[in-house]
């Protein structure tokens, strides 16, 4: 008797435990960030000798040929070479953004966060303030001899990596070269043209001609396909009516392409163009997998593509027709010999792979001097092109690639064995090498020819109060216009409604959002 | 005497007393020891999340905590009635999820009627199985074969074009979206919903249909009069659980098959809760519209318990 008693009183006891654990671990603690004591700990030279592990939290991929980062050569060589163990968590590619999202909800903060900060709401500022990461500025100066001479060196780069108070936020990944910035444009079936007895298009009306071709000559059911949101946002044919699908800078001032007058004839034309049946069919449900079956099977003959497209779709299709031939074409205009206004492009930093230091690093210094690795000679180096006498091989000052990885049948997925070469200093040598075939070699250079750059806005940041309300302006902006951009498009909603369109773009507030970009774009100058 | 009369009397009426509790606990000690992880599991998972909905109020912000956030009162409930799509979303959930009861509840009992009906052992197993198969398959798979069939060149636009009509991208014609959500949604759940139906059929007395035979009736007359009766209360309360749940239109398929043309008639109050939650950030605003649609879903459950309690004496509760 004595014992039931006994065992219920452990019971209710347990119980009444049990609640007050799940309840309690929700709360969960915090531990304040570690003092900054100003004594250096590790040397300069790498490696590092410790025996503290650093928890990483990164958006990257590993090699699918692996199972665990800790088999991968890149991985295993960075934690040599920079003497430090390293714990890493990474998102489900495709939800990385959810993943995040719970990451910062859980307060349970990783020493290193690498994400790209620019493309959340409020940006890396608000992140600061609300104290989830810390600010670098003593700590560059301290500790990371290398990314700080690399910004001295590179003024326009170090002025994109900071807040508009001045605040560094991360150890940024930057392309070391302006060619880098162009990677992708329109490609248009070489082979079809000159069966046509056409040369590659280069005006609005050059390409429907050509489009018209493939469609009554050829037979072609949809001769030009794309990815609605990410081909307008390049300008490709609206560039030739002074738009695109941005947010861009002309004459001092900031403009938005669907509210300027060359957005009704873009929109016009390409209403024509799928009413004709020159634009796919489909192309409201297009996305990158439908448009690389389309272009490698030879169900399009045109499209927005990219280098690495490039490479991918004509290996499938030269099996098929030995005289298949993709080529780049340059972004059209209204008038021959024009210089296209808008193109591909985008800045040396682009947001994406900056590592911030969390406010529960334990070990800020050493944080620190790992991530400042990457920024030296020799972390450039093996960023890019790995281990020196496995994935390359210095060829007259040149690092090349070992012939395992050259002839691969897919040269990425070899490469990325080796190499992370979004983590430092994109250099442009190991793109070229990825460049196998001369279409793709030459593309560069005829989607680089543009004035993009003249336009183009650099990475500006909302202030940490109007964060959330540019957020909502931004989606709200974003969800409609794309609505309606396809609807005109698809002939759902007539091109007379436009002026209402325009009116309803205006009460969501675009004007006010405008107006908060100018104001960020002045403290941007200003920094 | 008289003492242990009035403690008779008090045990009887107070029958919260600790003493009558320590009696009842040792007596069914093991009734509740098995209980407790079903207890703990709602404690845990259903009430104690309750405490968060707070955020509701609050500009919630993780850094500070639910505790130290700022009240904002009834801020985010306003930007959600206010906004120029509020009415678009709460039109389009209603109707599909109309629809979706209107077509999706009757299927899988007329399945279950008709395999019911079935006499051969094997054929009926096999079919069975062959329709729970689809409820298997992720959603995203679901999706990407759903797209498939339904471009101009998939399947179901083959089948058009040899009637001699016209090859459509379905899934950019706004007013075929319904159709293809509810109609995928039926193929997809008809075999797994069937289940609950074929067990509550095989629990109907066999004598009825024996007695019915030797009055005369005929199999479509046993199947009006004994085996719907005989399942209809189950029909009612998985109608009346699937009312409370009318604002419940998940955003993973809607998402996976909508595109901007035909926002118009797909997008739901949870997509556009996950575009905004992506984009924005605002966990405050997503926990508002929770609770709105919680309530609306609780509303409407009261109203079809009623309903069902005045009409056939069967209910929840």
């Amino acid at each position: 008797m004595r014992g039931e008693r006994e065992m219920k009183r452990i019971l209710l006891v347990l119980l009444v435990m049990a609640l007050f654990v799940s309840t309690l671990a929700g709360c969960g603690t915090r531990t304040t960030t570690a003092v900054q004591d100003g004594k250096v700990k590790y040397g300069t030279t790498y490696p590092l000798s410790t025996n503290t592990t650093l928890s990483v939290w990164a958006n990257e991929v590993i090699n699918p040929v692996y199972k665990s980062y800790t088999e991968q050569p890149f991985y295993v060589n960075l934690m040599k070479r920079t003497g430090v163990k390293l714990d890493y968590k990474f998102p489900r590619g495709d939800q990385h953004r959810e993943a995040f999202n719970l990451l910062i909800a859980s307060n349970q903060l990783p020493d290193i966060i690498q994400y790209d900060w620019l493309a959340l709401p409020g940006g890396p500022e608000k992140y600061l303030k609300e104290g989830y990461i810390i600010p670098l500025n003593d700590l560059i100066d301290k500790y990371a001899p290398n990314l700080k001479k690399y910004l001295a060196n590179h003024p326009d780069v170090d002025k994109m990596v900071k807040t508009d108070k001045g605040v560094y936020y991360a150890f940024p990944f930057l392309r070391g070269d302006e060619w880098l910035n162009v990677y992708s444009g329109p490609v248009v079936r070489k082979d079809w043209l000159d069966k046509l007895g056409l040369a590659v298009p280069q005006t609005i009306n050059e390409w429907e001609v050509a489009l018209k071709a493939f469609k009554d000559k050829m037979g072609i059911k949809a001769p030009l396909t794309f990815v609605c949101d990410y081909t307008f946002e390049t300008g490709f044919l609206s560039g030739a009516y002074g738009v695109e699908l941005a947010y861009y800078l002309e004459d001092g001032k900031i403009k938005y392409g669907p509210q300027e007058a060359g957005w009704k004839d873009f929109i016009s034309l390409l209403s024509r163009w799928y009413k004709e049946g020159l634009i796919d069919a489909d192309i409201a449900t297009i996305d990158s997998k439908i448009m690389t079956t389309r272009m490698s099977s030879g169900q399009s003959g045109a499209t927005l593509g990219s280098g690495g497209y490039l490479g991918m779709w004509l290996p499938p299709l030269m099996q098929k027709d030995e005289k298949a031939n993709l080529v780049a074409a340059p972004f059209p205009t209204l008038k021959k010999g024009e210089t296209p206004k808008f193109g591909q492009y985008g800045n040396l930093y682009l947001g994406i792979a900056s590592s911030a230091i969390t406010k529960e690093c334990k070990d800020v210094e050493l944080a620190v001097k790992f991530l400042d690795y990457r920024f030296s000679d020799e972390g450039i180096m093996f960023c890019n092109f790995g281990e020196e006498g496995v994935s390359y091989n210095m060829v007259n000052g040149y690092p090349k690639f070992s012939d395992e990885i050259m002839n691969a049948k897919d040269f990425m997925s070899e490469a990325t064995k080796y190499i992370n070469y979004n983590s430092s200093v994109n250099d442009k040598r190991m793109y070229e090498q990825r460049l196998k075939y001369p279409q793709q070699k030459e593309a560069i250079g005829i989607w680089a020819k543009t004035d993009a750059k003249k336009y183009y806005l650099p990475p500006i940041t909302a202030s940490s109060e109007e964060s959330s309300e540019v957020a909502k302006l931004t989606s709200d902006i974003d969800t409609y216009v794309k609505e309606m951009m396809l609807k005109f498009v698809l002939g759902q909603e007539s091109l007379d409604n436009y002026d209402a369109y325009l009116a309803n773009l205006k009460k969501i507030g675009v004007d006010k959002l405008i107006t908060f970009k100018e104001q960020a774009f002045e403290r941007y100058n200003k920094r | 005497m008289k003492t242990a009369i009035t403690a008779i009397k008090l045990q009887r009426y107070n029958r919260f007393s600790m003493q009558n509790i320590k009696t009842d606990f040792q007596r069914n000690k093991h009734k509740y020891l098995m209980i407790l992880p079903v207890v703990l599991f709602y404690i845990i998972f259903c009430y104690k999340p309750m405490y968060g909905a707070i955020i509701a109020f609050k500009d919630f912000s993780p850094g500070l905590g639910i505790m130290n956030s700022p009240w904002v009162g009834f801020k985010y409930f306003s930007d959600f009635f206010t906004d120029t799509n509020f009415w678009r979303v709460i039109k389009n959930t209603f109707l599909i999820s109309f629809y979706d009861i209107l077509f999706g509840f009757p299927a899988p009992i007329i399945l279950a009627l008709l395999l019911n009906e079935m006499r051969h052992k094997t054929l009926k197993g096999t079919i069975q199985t062959t329709l729970y198969l689809p409820h298997f398959i992720s959603i995203v798979v679901v999706c990407g074969m759903i797209k498939s069939f339904v471009v101009t060149d998939g399947v179901v636009n083959d089948i058009i074009a040899f009637f001699g009509e016209q090859r459509i991208s379905m899934l950019q014609v706004k007013s075929l979206f319904r159709t293809i959500y509810v109609s995928t949604n039926i193929w997809q759940e008809l075999g797994w919903g069937s289940i609950i139906y074929i067990a509550a059929l095989s629990g109907i007395d066999q004598e009825q249909y024996e007695a019915a035979r030797i009055d005369g009736a005929n199999r479509f007359q046993q199947v009006l009069h004994i085996t719907i009766p005989g399942i209809a209360e189950t029909i009612i309360i998985m109608l009346i659980l699937r009312l409370g749940q009318i604002l419940n239109v998940g955003f993973e398929k809607i998402i996976l098959l909508y595109n901007p043309s035909v926002l118009e008639t797909s997008d739901v109050i949870s997509s556009f809760v996950y575009r905004k939650g992506l984009q924005e950030f605002n966990w405050s605003f997503s926990t508002a519209v929770g609770l709105f649609n919680s309530v609306i879903n609780f509303g409407f459950l009261i109203v079809a318990n009623y309903i069902s309690k005045k009409t056939t004496d069967s209910g929840l509760w």
